[in-house]
């Protein structure tokens, strides 16, 4: 088992730095799978621990200058580590301004994935920053946890509108509830509402679009359609936790060029982040009242 | 004493005030011939700063010797009839809270003894004619002195501050030591993880520096040396605010480092930081029975692990002084034949020979030190029964002169067992010579020499003991007699 990549341009470095940070402030530790030409974030937590999942994947070669691996066997060329995300943006914190980073498995005290930064210095020669973050090896047997989730079938496929605007006004309902509604129909609209005792709150967007998706799961690039069902009008909800939302919008770095909001009635809501070809996708279940 | 800080000074001293708010509770004021003297000490003394603000810093300087006829008078004690106070560190901060309000409003400080009143007077004279007057009660103390001897230490960096601060900036902000390594070729700075939580779980960060990146390096002995990072953020704040160089010394394991700043002589400030006496082979292994969950709780509240304390702030004084002190009892008295070493106020022998005599003097000639500094008493308390070394923070240093010079820093860590490490510091190597079945007489080691020292000396043998480890039981009681 063998990885080695080098990151060397400074916008590199700190998409790179986004995409983990976006993820870290999303889950504590999660999974990153390394595959001979992506990198995946992957998080599966358990119905118990709230039950969010959130997969992230990236194509290594927009950002590794060098990338090697060799994964467990030759049948199974891939990695598995379990990591906390504080320590990686730790990591990655010092790398802000570094001239070369290069990532690394190694085995010191323990596993590690070993961030060795080049950092400009006074003299010629550079600064040396080495972070070994420990990590946990996943074993083959446990793969299957981290599988991609499958596309869910949802009722309701829209564009999100622009997220800041979302955070701002999730912000305001944060101090009126713990839960939000999310609810969006086939005709581009969109509502958040709080209801608590004294004050029901709902904003309302209207003409976003609605994505089409062919048979296979596949966004189709026409968009600009509303979807055929008779029955666009009627709005599909989901009640979610308003702090993962919350974190979700005021964590996010991506500057995602697309967010898809999928919405399972009264089961959970998918947010699908595209950019480039980076993709992040973003589970929060329903919790019923 | 009164003092006026002009306008464009009142930011450094503010920052000064910021900077030593860091690190210690209680604000030491001294005004004495050569500038106003601040200083303090951190909860647990292992950290020890101090300002040194030149006459020139000021647009009027007068410490206060015109008025000594009738403080003289009141306290017969004092060896000089010198003010000096201690004020809490609360008190002063709200002075200078807000410093980018003062450095844009204030024309001038003044400071002033309101002998008559018993408080000490903060004047700040603002734009527009506003004049802001604090009020500040004071409790007069003895100095506040470490002794360390910077200019002996073998290993000297200085560097730019902006340097420090990139390099402490790769540890995350909880990291709570740092260790330095040095070699001729090289800097190293890496994060000190203890033993708990497990060491397998935590990151470790490693950063290394080229010495062409110094101002100046002297390298006279490898060595590594751990010390907590709080402290010296607090010093590289001030320093990166006031771009000011930053002068590094320090000799080996178990001694203090030392940070010096010098502000264009207007001001200087040095401080001292106990450095861990590291768990090695040169180290070995006790237990003190009575203290574990007391001083772990305490020692938590501390955010301070185990740095040494006492050891580390005198250790280049002491350690040398030691040798000459084959005969305990003469060894307290004789503080004033040794020769005097350089340290940084070494012309200023009194109180630390005050301070050094302040066990057998008793309470009723020294009381300051002792008294008021909670830990002072303290480690009265600790010498005398080792069931309180608790209080200690999980710190001790002592330091044993025998016939054999040997020194030891005996230092509590933190962990589920409650270890004393014996340490040896290599600085005296070739002197040393350990034999397990007669321990030495030892000396208990402040960093203020304060009161415990005499009766230490009987009952911290016990907490010595030997070099092998003793698993628990009564060390102390077993072996004092």
């Amino acid at each position: 088992m063998r990885f080695r990549g080098r990151l060397v341009d400074v916008a590199c470095i700190q998409h790179f730095t986004r995409v983990v940070s976006t993820i870290s402030k999303l889950a504590k530790n999660y999974v990153l799978r390394i595959t001979p030409d992506k990198l995946y974030f992957i998080l599966n937590d358990s119905v118990t621990s709230g039950g969010i999942s959130i997969w992230c994947e990236m194509i290594q070669a927009n950002f590794f200058d060098e990338y090697n691996m060799d994964g467990v066997s030759a049948e199974f060329n891939e990695i598995y580590l379990d990591i906390i995300g504080e320590n990686i943006m730790r990591a990655l914190k010092s790398a802000q301004s570094a001239k070369s980073v290069k990532v690394k498995l190694t085995k010191k005290h323990t596993p590690c994935l070993t961030f060795d930064v080049q950092l400009p210095s006074l003299s010629v020669s550079s600064r040396n920053v080495v972070h070994d973050v420990p990590v946990n090896v996943i074993a083959r047997r446990l793969w299957e946890d981290y599988q991609e989730p499958p596309m869910p079938e949802f009722d309701i496929s829209i564009y999100m509108p622009p997220l800041r605007l979302l955070r701002n006004v999730i912000d305001r309902m944060k101090n009126l509830s713990s839960y939000v509604i999310l609810s969006g129909n086939g005709n581009g609209e969109m509502n958040l509402s709080v209801e608590t005792d004294m004050v029901s709150v709902t904003t309302h967007f209207r003409d976003l679009s609605n994505p089409t998706w062919n048979k296979d799961g596949e966004l189709e690039e026409s968009q600009y359609e509303i979807s055929q069902d008779g029955q666009s009008q009627n709005f599909v909800s989901a009640r979610i936790d308003i702090k993962k939302f919350s974190n979700f919008l005021i964590g996010q770095q991506m500057n995602p060029s697309k967010v898809i909001c999928n919405i399972v009635h009264n089961k959970v809501i998918h947010f699908f982040l595209i950019q480039d070809d980076l993709s992040l996708q973003y589970f929060i279940p329903v919790i019923s009242l | 004493m009164k003092c006026i800080i002009p306008g464009n000074n009142v930011r450094v001293f503010g920052k000064a005030i910021h900077c030593l708010s860091k690190i210690g509770e209680d604000l030491y004021i001294e005004p004495l011939e050569n500038g106003l003297a601040l200083r303090t000490v951190n909860t647990s003394r292992s950290a020890y700063a101090c300002f040194m603000f030149a006459p020139t810093f000021f647009y009027h300087y007068d410490d206060g010797k015109c008025q000594n006829d009738t403080q003289q008078q009141e306290k017969e004690n004092e060896d000089d009839g010198k003010f000096k106070c201690k004020i809490t560190m609360k008190s002063c901060l709200s002075v200078f809270k807000s410093l980018p309000t003062i450095e844009k409003t204030v024309e001038k400080c003044k400071i002033k003894l309101n002998f008559t009143d018993a408080r000490l007077v903060f004047t700040l004279l603002c734009k527009h004619g506003i004049t802001k007057t604090y009020n500040l009660t004071f409790q007069e103390t003895e100095s506040l002195q470490a002794v360390f001897a910077k200019d002996l230490c073998p290993n000297k960096i200085v560097a730019q501050s902006k340097l420090l601060c990139d390099a402490v900036g790769n540890f995350q902000t909880s990291q709570e030591e740092v260790t330095l390594i040095v070699s001729p070729e090289k800097v190293c700075l890496k994060n000190y993880v203890d033993d708990e939580p497990d060491p397998n779980k935590v990151m470790h960060t490693e950063m290394s520096l080229l010495p062409e990146e110094f101002d100046d390096y002297t390298i006279g002995l490898d060595t590594e040396v751990t010390f907590c990072l709080k402290e010296l953020r607090a010093i590289l704040t001030f320093a990166d605010a006031c771009y000011q160089h930053v002068s590094i010394f320090f000799e080996t394991i178990g001694k203090p480092i030392v940070f010096a700043l010098d502000g264009e002589s207007v001001f200087e400030a040095s401080f001292v930081l106990a450095t861990l006496a590291e768990p090695g082979s040169t180290q070995n292994t006790t237990q003190v029975q009575p203290a574990p969950t007391a001083r772990r709780t305490v020692s938590k509240t501390e955010s301070q692990k185990k740095t040494t304390v006492a050891s580390k702030k005198t250790p280049a004084h002491e350690s040398r002084s030691c040798d000459g002190w084959n005969d305990r009892h003469n060894g307290f008295n004789n503080t004033s034949n040794q020769p005097d070493r350089p340290s940084a106020f070494s012309e200023r022998n009194s109180p630390r020979q005050n301070l050094k005599m302040a066990g057998d003097a008793g309470p009723s000639r020294m009381p300051d030190i002792v008294a008021r500094i909670p830990d002072g008493r303290e480690d009265d308390d600790c010498s005398n029964a080792s069931s309180e070394s608790f209080t200690f923070q999980g710190k001790i240093g002592i330091q044993t002169s025998g016939n054999k010079p040997e020194c030891f820093n005996v230092q509590i860590g933190e962990g589920d067992t409650s270890t004393v490490d014996i340490h040896i510091p290599s600085g005296d190597e070739d002197e040393f010579d350990f034999i397990p079945s007669t321990p030495p007489t030892k000396k208990f080691k402040s960093m203020f020499f304060g009161s415990s020292q005499s009766q230490t000396n009987s009952s911290q043998n016990e907490t010595m003991v030997k070099p092998t480890t003793v698993l628990a039981e009564d060390t102390d009681e077993d072996d004092s007699d």
